[in-house]
């Protein structure tokens, strides 16, 4: 009986919280609270409780959500088709039990036939869930050197649109994309480095790894989607710092000079100054510092929308799978993706993010973004995106 | 706004299949159901996409039913944050909440020609959500049942363990997860919708299809659960 009553006497306390009680109501609760400390302190851990509950932390919006979505939903369509042609309609009711009965059954046979080839499928599906393909599958050893040298890759075949990337501040990447081609870029290739730095055999064979590694990264750092998304791993300044700072620790003092002197003639990002100048001490001490490639890593994504972070998972093996399977459709899938990316308005995508930093506009042939070193540390995937968005005629606020 | 409208027009009309727009959605919920534009046509396609996103749920759904199935990315845009953290706030886990939410706009999206508008399109939304997630606690818990693994005794006994394990300094957003744990349901439900989402009792009602008063009473005893569990972390904490 007294449990029966206390917990009206809750039920009443937790509706005048809310505000749910009628005048009368209230009256009663408020002199009970006025003459039951108890009461009171009930009153106060409820009161706590419920601030406790409304300030939980809330998931900021999953990025890709609607691109997972949509394309369950167009599995699910192509499962159907499959499953249920239109026919199957004009045919006796009884017909059609047997016939999926038979389907059933068949369906088991193959399901266990073809077990381990169906789980590789969805593997390779879940890595194209975002609708995001690799902008490189290969990649040249002289594009290697180029991007880890000098931090630009094109993103078109006839090197029309270029991607640039570089670590203006420490810890602070900066992506710059625009529609000028960098020829005189191309005039640093591997035979070039070679002639002028002559390396030793030994020394040569620590490149040709170093740079096979910075291959295989950009492959992975890199991808074009739907509606001009491009996605990009921040943490590529750094790596190619780690790049450098590793042919560099491989060199004699002499060919660092040579070194250095060939990078003053192209304008070498910030990175490349400071790691060619300084003299690292053990020879392998670049390979030892490179981090493994992990598959779950953070890109900056930019879509003619927005620009925002998000945690990927990549799933390059599967990927590429898939790709040497269909190579041709997956070859023109790209191009479409890539035509669609450069042939936006880039001045749309500056005009909207730079309004809140400068009104000054520059050339509308190409766009630039900082990503702060909020980003770079590991962030959990909640926290929030350092973005400085600069309009890209700017002063930089790095040293170049 | 040019370049916005041509967007617009390759998104409503398709199916559209995008990556585009991450921004957040209006976080305001599109409740009232504006009668007065039904009979203006459900053709938004040639609107720019801004314009888009201040339709009614009334007018994108009836747009949807009109086999404009473009209109369905606008709800999910709208909604898919609530219903992902409703299910983060009962399971604690963000990938879990993810695939969840996914499927409860599966489930949507396969019924939605046949909505009938009898309810408002959220409390339906939020309906299937709650059904989801204690279908998902039964699994759990058969799961746990069929793997044989040692059976505790219940909610409280895994508490002590954590309670053992876990550093002191706990925050609250911890508490909560750990004290949410032991209050049962449906008085779990109640309370979450309620304090973290933030919805009326009548709302909850219809929700959960229930009584005003029944709300009334699982709210309060959810509360009460609650506040006895998370006591002793509380107390601890302050130590």
């Amino acid at each position: 009986m007294k449990k029966l009553v206390k917990n009206a006497i809750s039920e009443k306390l937790s509706l005048y919280i809310d505000g749910q009680l009628t005048e009368d109501e209230t009256k009663e609760v408020e002199s009970l609270l006025q003459s039951d400390p108890l009461l009171q302190e009930e009153f106060k851990e409820l009161l706590r409780l419920k601030q406790m509950l409304s300030s939980q932390p809330r998931l900021e919006p999953s990025v890709a959500f609607w691109a997972k979505l949509s394309q369950r939903l167009e599995n699910e369509h192509r499962q159907q088709r499959r499953s249920f042609p239109s026919l199957f309609g004009s045919f006796h009711p009884a017909l059609v039990v047997t016939a999926m009965g038979c389907m059933v059954v068949l369906g088991i046979v193959l399901y266990s036939v073809y077990f381990d080839k169906t789980t590789t499928k969805e593997q390779v599906s879940a890595s194209r869930q975002k609708n995001l393909l690799p902008l490189f599958t290969s990649i040249s050893k002289d594009e290697a050197l180029r991007f880890s040298f000098l931090g630009l890759l094109p993103i078109d075949q006839k090197n029309q649109t270029t991607i640039e990337v570089d670590e203006p501040t420490q810890k602070c990447c900066r992506i710059k994309v625009s529609k000028s081609s960098q020829q005189k870029a191309v005039q640093l290739t591997m035979d070039r480095f070679v002639a002028e730095i002559k390396p030793t055999p030994e020394q040569k064979q620590v490149i040709d790894s170093l740079l096979q590694i910075a291959q295989q990264r950009i492959c992975t750092s890199l991808f074009v989607g739907e509606d001009k998304a491009l996605a990009i791993d921040p943490s590529l300044p750094q790596f190619n710092r780690m790049v450098v700072s590793g042919i560099t620790s491989t060199l004699h003092p002499e060919q660092r000079t040579k070194m250095e002197r060939l990078l003053a003639s192209f304008q070498t990002p910030t990175y490349v100054r400071d790691e060619a100048s300084k003299g690292v001490a053990s020879s392998d001490a670049g390979l030892k510092q490179f981090p493994k490639v992990t598959h779950n890593r953070t890109f900056v994504v930019i879509t003619p929308d927005t620009i925002l972070y998000s945690d990927m998972q990549v799933d390059m093996d599967s990927l590429l799978d898939l790709w040497q399977e269909r190579i041709t459709d997956m070859e023109i899938e790209r191009q479409q993706l890539i035509e669609q990316f450069i042939q936006q308005d880039f001045s749309t995508l500056r005009r909207r993010n730079v309004a809140q930093v400068s009104s000054g506009l520059g050339s509308t042939n190409e766009f630039q973004i900082e990503v702060s070193p909020e980003i770079q540390a590991p962030a959990t995937a909640t926290k929030k995106l350092g973005l400085t968005i600069l309009p890209s005629d700017s002063p930089s606020q790095g040293s170049r | 706004m040019n370049s916005l409208a041509a967007v617009a027009d390759n998104i409503v009309g398709v199916r559209a299949r995008t990556l585009v727009s991450f921004e957040q959605p209006e976080q305001g919920m599109s409740t009232t159901m504006n009668k007065e534009k039904e009979n203006e046509g459900n053709d938004f396609s040639s609107l720019p996409l801004a314009e888009i996103r201040k339709l009614t749920d009334y007018q994108l759904i009836k747009s949807f039913q009109e086999g404009n199935e473009g209109a369905f990315r606008f709800l999910v845009e709208r909604y898919q944050n609530r219903i992902q953290n409703l299910f983060y706030s009962i399971f604690r886990d963000r990938d879990y909440a993810e695939d969840l939410a996914q499927e409860v706009f599966i489930k949507v999206y396969r019924a939605l020609p046949n909505f009938r508008f009898e309810s408002s399109f959220y409390t339906w939304l939020y309906r299937i959500a709650v059904n989801k997630s204690r279908d998902e606690m039964r699994h759990r818990k058969l799961q746990r049942f069929f793997s044989f693994e040692q059976l505790d005794d219940g909610a409280e006994a895994e508490l002590q363990a954590r309670l053992a394990t876990l550093p002191q300094n706990r925050d609250d957003e911890e508490i909560i997860a750990l004290g949410l744990k032991m209050v049962p349901e449906p008085f779990k439900s109640a309370v979450i919708l309620r304090d973290i989402e933030g919805l009326s009792y009548e709302e909850i009602a219809d929700i959960l299809h229930c009584e005003l008063g029944t709300v009334k009473s699982r709210i309060a005893r959810g509360r009460t659960a609650l506040r006895n569990a998370i006591k002793p972390l509380l107390e601890e904490t302050r130590l």
